[in-house]
């Protein structure tokens, strides 16, 4: 039997759709705060990194080839596929590097919750009767289909208001049958 | 038998040592924009860090668009090259500014086989933290001869415990690029660098133009599973960049 990977990712760009947050979050809205800055750009002669950084007293010019440039980012960690870690919420909290490398790998089970429509809950019963079976110690990915308004083509469009304010969600209820269930990870679309 | 699972991963934080190439945007920071101090409605808060800084920042790798014009961007290259068996080959041998030839990569153990993602330990992470300049500076490394070696194994994925997947020394014209180095090469050893490596990043430009991811600053508990065949899983977050940060996990059944 041959492996086959699948991608379960949203793409993590400038452009990402960004949970709406209604206080502070205005103050670094993705047009004056997030962006992909290229330090050396394909087609200059001189990437910027020795333009804007120098080499002190460099007097000849480097003949570098044009092609070569690098990625830097302005913006924090959570567009895109992403994970929470326990110091989001908790002051106490481990930060993403102390997950135990366990609980991001193994078996998992990937859940569909297509049926359900906008606004609509998932509690402990969903979870009880999801197909396949949850055990302890899964992985399990819920898949409400609301990743349908972020597909490549609307990107940026109205649809991202649809996907942050209309998803079917968890309720306390589902958070701690999951708990109980010792599951070791929990994801959703 | 039981699946155990090793982190090649060093820390990326403010204060990760950085390649001595990257000066255009000062130092990378981490700057928290809500805070536990802070509330944000009573007895709720959080903790948000925005990141300022280059990608290629601790374990990294870069993307076949970091030197190819049009090339493909990180997290947008083929998954099935980030994951699969793997060699860990050991080349604690290696001194400083020792270069891998073809001859160390045919000798290697494991046997380095078609297809295989391969990650050499040099011991050089032991620096990482420690001295900076050692392990920026002198660490063994690859040249064109390596770097064609591997394509011709026709490798899915490489990377090293190293500042980079070209040797401290294959940045031409070095004396204009790293005087310090180049000056430092010729009183040590009597020999001009820029004629003993005429050529600039050759393994960058080798892997980057075949589609093979090639990882930096390997490390972590790399130690623990060097001379062993094992499975790799290096999975790059999906975004669209020269290179970024992954995870590199080895997988062994013990």
């Amino acid at each position: 039997m041959a492996e086959k990977i699948y991608d379960l990712s949203q793409l993590f760009w400038p452009g990402a759709a960004m949970w709406p947050h209604l206080v502070s979050d205005i103050q670094y809205g993705r047009d004056s705060f997030i962006g992909v800055r290229s330090t050396g750009w394909h087609g200059l002669n001189h990437p910027g990194w020795f333009d804007m950084g120098g080499q002190p007293g460099m007097s000849e010019s480097i003949p570098m080839n044009p092609a070569i440039h690098a990625h830097g980012w302005i913006g924090h960690m959570h567009p895109g596929t992403h994970m929470d870690a326990p110091i989001y919420l908790m002051p106490e909290g481990i930060t993403t590097d102390k997950i135990p490398l366990e609980n991001a790998w193994g078996t998992g089970v990937i859940i569909d919750m297509r049926h359900k429509g906008k606004w609509d809950t998932i509690t402990a019963e969903d979870f009880e009767k999801a197909t396949p079976k949850i055990e302890a110690g899964d992985f399990v990915v819920v898949n409400t289909g609301w990743h349908e308004w972020l597909s490549e083509e609307c990107r940026d469009s109205i649809k991202t208001y649809e996907y942050y304010n209309y998803y079917p969600g968890l309720v306390p209820s589902a958070a701690e049958w999951l708990i109980k269930k010792k599951v070791k990870a929990i994801a959703g679309t | 038998m039981a699946e155990k699972l090793y982190d090649l991963s060093t820390p990326v934080g403010f204060m990760t040592p950085d390649w001595m190439g990257h000066p255009a945007w000062g130092d990378k920071y981490l700057e928290r924009v809500h805070r536990h101090e802070v509330p944000f409605a009573p007895g709720m808060s959080r903790r948000v860090s925005v990141y300022v800084g280059l990608w290629h920042k601790g374990t990294h790798f870069d993307s076949q668009t970091h030197h190819v014009n049009g090339g493909v961007g990180g997290g947008l290259m083929p998954l099935e090259n980030f994951y699969g068996t793997a060699v860990i080959v050991d080349f604690r041998y290696m001194k400083k500014w020792d270069v891998v030839t073809a001859k160390d990569l045919e000798n290697a153990k494991p046997k380095i086989e078609e297809g295989d993602i391969v990650l050499m330990n040099t011991g050089w992470h032991h620096y990482w933290r420690v001295n900076d300049y050692i392990y920026y500076n002198y660490y063994p490394g690859m040249y064109t001869e390596a770097g064609e070696w591997l394509l011709d194994k026709k490798v899915k994925m490489v990377g090293g415990t190293w500042g980079a997947t070209d040797h401290p020394l294959a940045h031409y014209p070095l004396r204009l690029m790293y005087p310090h180095l180049y000056e430092e090469y010729k009183q040590a050893t009597g020999k001009d660098a820029d004629v003993e490596f005429p050529d600039y990043e050759p393994c960058h430009q080798i892997f980057s133009s075949n589609m093979i991811p090639a990882i930096e600053n390997v490390g972590g508990d790399v130690d623990e599973v060097t001379g062993k065949r094992c499975t790799i899983a290096a999975f790059p977050f999906k975004f669209d960049t020269t290179g970024h940060a992954l995870r590199v996990v080895a997988i062994t059944d013990e």
